[in-house]
């Protein structure tokens, strides 16, 4: 199957589980499908069958895009069909999981806390010597908490073997991001007084360029520019579909869309 | 005159010089015998500076990959302020740190109410997984630091300042105490700050200070010596609601009063999708 035939496999699977489920974040999931596509297919990312995790950590900072991680780890059959319990009763897989499932490494979803636990990982291989990068993806929206600031300073100064990747879909779950907290100047002071690479987050041969960056030293941060409900037309940049679910007709047209 | 801080620092670096795993986390705070050891504990110190929240989550990371973290700060602000990462990166996400509060009531009486550590007892004493601890002397340190380091929970360690209690206290399930009188009980936390006419009126009433909480172990203590008081005064630098009060009665009332019948949920976090009433099935409050 070609990298296009797997997204759209990747996206379907996505629109059933919220579907299905009633319930979910479909737009900031759809934005990350490419990034965490591109880490798992490329083994950046290697979760070893016995211990869960990888020589390089990966972090989901925002945690609301559970769905995107669950969907990529199924797509490469390193879950026990997760996909198929999300949100469903009894079940750990949902809209935000902890450290119980399958390539979690930490319980998020309140936003804000990657950078800081990415640092504490980072910091503890630095100190065990232990080699591997620790990758933290984080949401322009999260760029708002005042401790992404304090990780990023502490992580710069102690020189963490740190990725941070902004999935920058220019969103939050009220409006667009910059019409209510803007960010664009923040992001040009990350871009321009750090080890920085701005990307188009949803293009893979533009993510190809993580390759070479994240095997430099200290901390480093990829902008991702990507589209929030990426993939299906009528989602695209439209604010309801942060957490929205599709009716019968919006989920057949979606579907449509991705076969 | 020795102070409690230092005692309890020695102690902490005494076991840190030979426990590889422990590490140090300072949110911009001095403590004069870290600073003479710095040189034991090479790379397991960490001035994160002024940034409370950071400070947690990086704690956090550390214990998830086998480290024993020790975040040092001011009690108001290192409790307070990085409430959510306490909550989410160390109690729900399981990973185990200690944090050290300096300041315990009116430890900083000059300072105001930012620094006046009397609203967060029963914060710090309700979440599920955790203790808090206010150590007054070497028995309650040694106590403390043991806990830390043995009991895989997260720890709230709230420390005062000055000379340390020499007189004779016995230790059980959490209390130091000193027997007088089994009817009569003045019940207190940290130090005792007890003025002379209050000490004069309570002269023949045993003593029980509270220095680790562990609702269990503090249950076993209260049904051992408590439940047969006729006279019982909490005394304390905490708020009525949300303090020791709080706590002691809740004890005393879950045990002695049978005609309060208790349907709440149980201390606990529960990490499966379920429906409202299912969940409340899951924490036995249906």
């Amino acid at each position: 199957m070609n990298d296009v035939s797997s997204l759209k496999n990747i996206r379907k699977k996505i629109i059933e589980s919220v579907y299905y489920a009633k319930k979910g974040h479909l737009g900031g999931s759809l934005s990350s499908v490419e990034i965490i596509y591109y880490l798992f297919k490329n083994k950046i990312v290697d979760l070893c069958k016995k211990t869960g995790r990888s020589k390089n950590t990966f972090i989901l900072s925002k945690g609301h895009a559970s769905l995107a991680l669950v969907a990529v780890l199924s797509f490469f059959k390193k879950n026990k069909n997760d996909i198929l319990k999300f949100n469903k009763d009894n079940s750990l897989v949902g809209n935000n999981c902890s450290e119980l499932v399958t390539g979690f490494e930490f319980h998020t979803g309140s936003l804000g806390h990657g950078v800081g636990l990415g640092s504490g990982v980072a910091m503890a291989k630095a100190i065990s010597n232990k080699s591997g990068n620790t990758i933290v993806l984080i949401s322009d929206g999260e760029l708002h908490e005042g401790s992404v600031n304090e990780g990023i300073l502490f992580a710069e100064q102690h020189k963490l073997n740190l990725t941070i990747i902004i999935d920058n879909n220019e969103q939050i779950c009220e409006g667009f991001t910059n019409k209510i907290n803007n960010t664009t100047k923040y992001l040009n002071f990350l871009k321009n007084e750090f080890n920085s690479l701005v990307i188009n987050g949803n293009n893979l041969s533009q993510l190809k360029k993580i390759n070479k960056f994240i095997k430099k030293k200290g901390l480093k941060i990829i902008i991702a520019n990507t589209i929030k409900g990426k993939g299906i037309s009528f989602m695209e940049k439209e604010i309801r579909w942060h957490h929205s679910v599709p009716n019968d007709m919006e989920y057949n047209l979606a579907i449509k869309e991705l076969t | 005159m020795e102070d409690i801080r230092d005692i309890f620092f020695e102690s902490l670096i005494d076991k840190a010089k030979k426990n590889k795993k422990i590490v140090l986390i300072s949110v911009d705070m001095g403590s004069k015998i870290i600073n003479d050891n710095l040189n034991h504990i090479k790379n397991r110190y960490f001035n994160v500076g002024v940034s409370e929240s950071n400070a947690i989550s990086f704690a956090a990371g550390l214990s998830n990959r086998g480290y024993i973290p020790f975040v040092y700060g001011i009690s108001t602000f290192i409790f307070n302020r990085p409430r959510a990462q306490i909550r989410h990166d160390s109690i729900i996400g399981n990973n185990p740190i200690n944090i050290i509060g300096s300041g315990n009531g009116l430890t900083y009486p000059q300072d105001g109410p930012s620094h006046h550590s009397i609203d967060d007892f029963m914060a710090l004493s309700s979440l599920p997984n955790s203790t808090l601890a206010i150590p007054i002397n070497e028995i309650s340190v040694k106590k403390t630091i043991k806990n830390c380091l043995l009991s895989k929970k997260t720890n709230f360690i709230k420390l005062d300042k000055g000379q340390i209690f020499q007189q004779n206290y016995a230790y059980d399930n959490g209390f130091l105490y000193s027997l007088k009188n089994n009817k009569k009980w003045i019940i207190t936390s940290g130090f005792q700050n007890f003025n002379k006419k209050f000490s004069q009126k309570y002269k023949d009433y045993s003593i029980g200070i509270l220095v680790i909480t562990d609702a269990k172990e503090n249950e076993r203590f209260i049904k051992k010596h408590l439940y047969k008081f006729t006279d019982l005064v909490i005394h304390d630098e905490t708020f009525t609601y949300g303090g020791l009060y709080s706590y002691i009665s809740t004890i005393l009332a879950l045990k002695l009063f049978k005609n309060i019948k208790n349907s709440t949920m149980r201390n606990q976090f529960i990490q499966l999708k379920n429906n409202r009433n299912e969940l409340r099935k899951l924490y036995n409050a249906s």
